[in-house]
């Protein structure tokens, strides 16, 4: 039986991210953008950032949240 | 058409998130949410009703179970677009979920789009279910 392979990518960018636990994110083509404690707070920031697309939100878990079985 | 999403990862873990826009009476917002086939209904951060100007317990009061145990959210009808199509989803949003990821639920999500979930290559694919 051929072994499944795993090969986490690690970038700079997952490490940035994970310190950024608990605050939302603004991220534009794999690119943090901005990011703030509050939605609102980013959104400030994001209404600023002139690109070709929308950037997406999203709210990084914190380093408290585990395995989910949501 | 066909849209295909890489896995966000944290970590060593892995998880099917997408891209979908959600329309509000006072902005609109690009938003990643899970891909939860378990889910029977979509469940999202209060924070974005807020932003959107939907008044979050004005919607139709509703408890989830989850294994925890059960929460309470509001139920509304909001208008959605993912790959150019635009729908109305029905989208709870409750102040006691727990978790930062938004939910993407069966009801009435999975009726519309063909959802492949690529463990291997840790990307998800959606398409339209016509």
């Amino acid at each position: 039986m051929k072994k499944l392979e795993i090969s986490p990518r690690k970038s700079k960018r997952n490490i940035y991210l994970n310190r950024l636990a608990g605050e939302w994110v603004a991220l534009s083509n794999g690119k943090t953008i901005a990011h703030g404690g509050t939605l609102k707070k980013l959104m400030k920031k994001v209404k600023k950032f002139k690109g070709n697309q929308k950037p997406s939100v999203m709210l990084i878990p914190k380093k408290t949240e585990g395995n989910y079985i949501i | 058409m066909k849209r295909e999403f890489s896995y966000f990862k944290r970590g060593n873990q892995y998880f099917p998130l997408i891209d979908v826009e959600l329309i509000g009476p006072k902005a609109s917002l690009v938003v990643k949410a899970l891909i939860d086939s378990g889910a029977s209904c979509s469940l999202f951060r209060p924070e974005i009703a807020d932003y959107l100007g939907i008044l979050v317990n004005g919607g139709r009061r509703l408890y989830f179970q989850g294994i925890k145990g059960k929460i309470l959210g509001y139920l509304h009808q909001v208008p959605v677009r993912l790959n150019h199509r635009k729908f109305d989803c029905y989208i709870a949003f409750s102040n006691e979920l727990d978790v930062s990821f938004n939910i993407l639920g069966r009801n009435n999500f999975f009726l519309l789009f063909l959802i492949t979930f690529n463990e291997k290559y840790q990307k998800i694919l959606i398409e339209e279910n016509r």
